[in-house]
């Protein structure tokens, strides 16, 4: 199994070549020949074969999740878990990983399974989907049948609305009463 | 005074777990030791940034801190006309006592807060999470082989501490005050005992290399994952490093020169 973290967790004291080849160097004893063309075809995947010189702190967000996201494929695993993968990318990341995610997911033959709150880059490419709210799963289906789900929660999740199932407001003393108890400091 | 009793509770409960969490810790990376067998290249790596990078502070703090014993003894010595035995004053007092304690105080200062903060950042920043997630044992990968390398460092840079500092009394005493040279060294030799002095300077100097290095290890491992989690952790491991140290210090002390 592999794993995306949000924050990409590419060790920061050695470089991309280095990042991708930790887990064969960790778990095989392939020749060092070997793992160099496993990582360039991996990176190749990612489209960040060039960059394999580059130390973690030079990469932008969208290519240390990519390094990333080549990492977690090195060892071909069954499955694979990504952490908010979307959050804080530029449209071109964004589209960028969407497609890399389906594609390798595809290609490789892999169980992925994405947590994330970027409803509409998430619908594009998922052929089931969990809506979870205080550890409970609300509703399940594929992106089509979420649509068209009758369920005000879900439609509040999916429409991004202010204000429905999950309050604007955090629940509490009433405004009004707030208001007229002039006697309480705060 | 329910709520003094009440927070000396808590007090008393989260000093508990902590010494707790550090002892399993212990353990954990002991546990992790054999492996370093068949990768000692990673201890190696880390010698360099634990012990090289450390060397340079270690020799000037020890030149520095010789050439004050050398004058402070001196002015006491020559009033018993006793100036001759500057050599032993100096070099007994660097190899039991101030060469292993002012190099562990320094090694916790130079090395043992970096390590706290390096290893700190990299719980911050879930590199260790990650490691975990490829099969890879941080204990294994990670913090055994920075307390190998602390173990053996320290030990090495107290030997260079004296060594410098006795270089640094000798240039005070002979070159700058005229104290005989064949008498300095001469007396060194005869009244520096290799069991009773040398080896007890280096035993100290290994167990203050085992609890600063654990100390380290145990706050970065065990901090708070934000920037002043971090910060806080690195601060602790200076002083509750020099609070061990100097308490050890007495306790190694008399059981080893105070015939207790």
């Amino acid at each position: 199994m592999g794993m995306l973290f949000q924050s990409g967790a590419l060790l920061t004291d050695i470089n991309v070549f280095e990042n991708v080849a930790f887990p064969l160097r960790e778990h095989t004893k392939f020749p060092e020949s070997m793992i160099r063309d496993l990582v360039l075809m991996k990176l190749q995947a990612v489209g960040l074969r060039n960059a394999r010189d580059m130390m973690p702190a030079e990469l932008s967000g969208g290519m240390a999740r990519r390094v990333a996201l080549a990492r977690a494929v090195t060892l071909d695993p069954m499955m694979i878990m990504y952490d908010e993968p979307f959050t804080g990318q530029d449209p071109i990341s964004m589209g960028t990983l969407v497609n890399l995610i389906r594609r390798l997911n595809d290609a490789m033959g892999l169980t992925s399974i994405i947590v994330s709150h970027d409803v509409a880059e998430t619908t594009q490419i998922a052929d089931e989907i969990y809506l979870l709210s205080g550890g409970k799963v609300i509703e399940k289906g594929t992106p089509e049948t979420l649509k068209t789900s009758g369920s005000e929660w879900v439609k509040q999740f999916l429409q991004g609305l202010p204000d429905g199932p999950v309050p604007f407001h955090y629940p509490g003393n009433d405004f009004s009463k707030d208001l007229l108890n002039a006697e309480e400091k705060r | 005074m329910i709520e003094l009793l009440r927070s000396l509770g808590r007090w008393g409960l989260n000093t508990f777990q902590r010494l707790g969490r550090g002892h399993m810790f212990l353990v954990q990376m002991m546990a992790g030791m054999p492996s370093l067998t068949f990768r000692f290249s990673l201890v190696i790596q880390q010698l360099f940034y634990v012990g090289v990078l450390s060397v340079l502070i270690i020799l000037i703090s020890g030149l520095f801190v010789g050439m004050v014993l050398g004058l402070q003894g001196y002015n006491t010595l020559v009033d018993f006309g006793a100036e001759e035995s500057l050599g032993v004053l100096v070099s007994l007092s660097l190899v039991r006592e101030l060469g292993p304690v002012v190099t562990a105080l320094l090694f916790a200062g130079r090395a043992g807060s970096a390590l706290t903060a390096e290893i700190g950042l990299m719980k911050s920043t879930e590199q260790l999470s990650g490691m975990e997630m490829m099969a890879v044992d941080p204990m294994k990968r990670i913090i055994a082989p920075r307390f190998l390398a602390g173990l053996i460092s320290m030990p090495l840079l107290a030997a260079i501490f004296s060594a410098v500092g006795i270089f640094g009394a000798f240039l005070i005493g002979h070159g700058l005050l005229g104290v005989d040279d064949g008498a300095f060294w001469s007396q060194m030799q005869a009244k520096t005992d290799w069991y009773e002095d040398i080896l007890n300077g280096v035993i100290k100097s290994i167990v203050f290399g085992f609890v600063v290095t654990w100390i380290a290890l145990f706050e970065g491992y065990d901090a708070t994952p934000t920037s002043e989690g971090v910060g806080r952790a690195t601060t602790r491991t200076v002083v509750h490093s020099a609070f061990a140290i100097l308490g050890l210090d007495f306790v190694l002390t008399a059981l080893m020169f105070g015939d207790i």
